[in-house]
């Protein structure tokens, strides 16, 4: 017999107030505003827009601000944000080697197209935390760097810049001119591909809703699975980084009022292509095959994962034994996405009183002998 | 379109105040904010795949009942996407085509090279410039 209990309004609004109160601490301290969350926190701004899966910068720096900084927190927000608005329809798909490229470094050949462009990075820094003055002026470290939005003022034009390069081809169709890569046959490019925001991932998952659910997934648990792989739990050989490219790639939408694609705007986006060899099989020559990463922002720690993973998701493809975790579809593609899985372990927090009072009579009728009633008041 | 849907709304403000005229419109669609799902391809060449949605603002409106401006610019301001669009429609008209093209688009035009120069000028320091060591003989 059920009796219903009601109670905890007061308590839950004012638990409301306190964290708001919380999230504002101490108010002789100056209020951060979105801007500066854009500007100085960007690489966060970069990762909650990867995993709420929305590209809004604004709306990424307001949801870090209100989550207090807990990126988790922040991507449930955008996602929740992203359900209000209106779905206008879909780009046409991104052309990644006419990417104003910022950064682009590979792993496989020394000289390519362009040349290694280290770009900005953490990857050559000390790793030390640094004491800088809190105001600009004394640290002549700092450059300012040109930001998307960034108004330059006239540079003095000390040398002639060099040409940008406008198209940077792929470090991948090196191996496959050479026919040491064999290259898919070509899908015919329908319009659209798969979208999991519109029908649930059921298993066997096409590649598109793989890519989809990677680049929308958790960095911390795509990483972790990554490197499970590179331990010897899926991958039985050194990979290769064939390309990483980080840079801004133009938007193109053919809005239907018009009939013709009309550029909307650019966004930055991380690409990388992993090589791993692969031995003489019995229809297959030796060969090198890829696995690819795209992700929203800068964020090459996920694209890399997320490139490792489109290849051994795919290993198994046609015995469909998931023989180690980061091999399995099934578990990689079921518990990557971080809002999905926060809901699911942090509901244990609600009330489960009845259910536990089931526990506890069956924990009784199971003993013989007098055990002394404990919290059933 | 392109320049408008990348300049600065206060840029694009300050190109209208520089007409000195009160261009009268009415809208089909009001500046509406809502989400484009954008797509990448596997591997860069294949199938595509919903890579994620961005916030994009669009508008269409009509001057003079005849021609239309459409615009759909990134993010959430309802006034880029609103001048946007009124400044594709002025640029579809000769009375004001030539005007346009010659303040406002050129310094959109310059602004967009600066920026992309000086993006070349800092990753140009970055590229690497290898030396091979000769050993031995």
């Amino acid at each position: 017999m059920y009796v219903a209990v009601k109670g905890g309004e007061r308590a839950v609004k004012n638990s409301q107030i306190l964290v708001a109160g919380k999230r504002r601490g101490d108010i002789n301290v100056p209020k951060i505003t979105p801007d500066q969350i854009k500007n100085q926190l960007g690489l966060g701004v970069d990762r909650v827009m990867a995993e709420g899966s929305l590209y809004d910068e604004h709306a990424a720096a307001m949801a870090i601000r209100q989550a207090q900084g807990d990126m988790t927190e922040a991507i449930f927000l955008v996602r929740a944000f992203r359900t209000t608005l209106k779905r206008f329809g879909n780009s046409i798909p991104v052309e990644t080697t006419r990417m104003a490229a910022f950064r682009r470094v590979s792993g496989i050949f020394k000289d390519i197209p362009g040349g290694q462009i280290l770009g900005p990075t953490y990857d050559y820094t000390h790793r030390l935390i640094e004491s800088c003055p809190e105001d600009d002026t004394q640290d002549t470290r700092e450059r300012p760097l040109e930001t998307e939005n960034g108004m330059s003022d006239p540079a003095p034009a000390s040398h002639d810049a060099p040409p940008f390069p406008g198209e940077l081809p792929r470090v991948i169709d090196i191996l496959q001119t050479r026919g040491l890569m064999q290259k898919d046959p070509a899908i015919p490019p329908n319009d659209d591909g798969e979208d999991l925001t519109r029908q649930p991932l059921t298993f066997p998952a096409s590649r598109s809703l793989r890519l989809q659910a990677l680049a929308r997934g958790d960095e911390g648990f795509l990483l972790g699975s990554a490197y499970s792989l590179q331990r010897g739990f899926g991958l039985d050989r050194h990979p290769f980084l064939g390309e990483l490219k980080i840079g801004y790639a133009a938007v193109w939408y053919t809005p239907p009022e018009l009939g013709f694609k009309i550029n909307i705007g650019r966004i930055k986006l991380t690409e990388c292509f992993m090589v791993n060899r692969q031995d003489d099989a019995p229809k297959k020559a030796a060969g090198f095959e890829t696995g690819y990463g795209l992700v929203f922002g800068q964020n090459e720690r996920k694209a890399m994962a997320m490139s490792l993973l489109d290849r051994s998701l795919r290993t198994n493809e046609n015995t469909g034994k998931a023989d180690y975790p980061a091999r399995d579809p099934e578990f990689v593609l079921s518990h990557c996405d971080n809002v999905e899985s926060s809901g699911f372990v942090q509901h244990l927090k609600l009330p489960h009183y009845v259910d536990f009072q089931s526990e506890l009579v069956f924990i009784r009728s199971r003993r013989k002998d007098h055990v002394p009633d404990e919290g059933d008041r | 379109m392109q320049l408008l849907a990348g300049a600065d709304t206060a840029d694009l403000k300050a190109g209208y105040e520089q007409l000195n005229e009160k261009i009268s419109y009415t809208y089909l669609v009001k500046p509406e904010t809502g989400i484009l799902m954008v797509q990448g391809r596997a591997d860069g060449t294949l199938a595509p795949f919903c890579l994620g949605e961005m916030t994009v603002t669009r508008c269409i409106l009509t001057v003079l009942d005849s021609i239309q401006g459409y615009a759909m610019v990134q993010g959430s301001d309802q006034e880029h996407a609103r001048l946007a669009a009124l400044f594709d429609a002025l640029l579809q008209m000769p009375a004001f085509h030539e005007k346009v093209m010659a303040t406002l688009m050129l310094a959109l035009k310059t602004k967009e090279q600066q920026k992309n120069q000086n993006l070349a000028r800092e990753i140009s320091d970055t590229t690497v410039e290898f030396f091979t060591l000769k050993r031995g003989e």
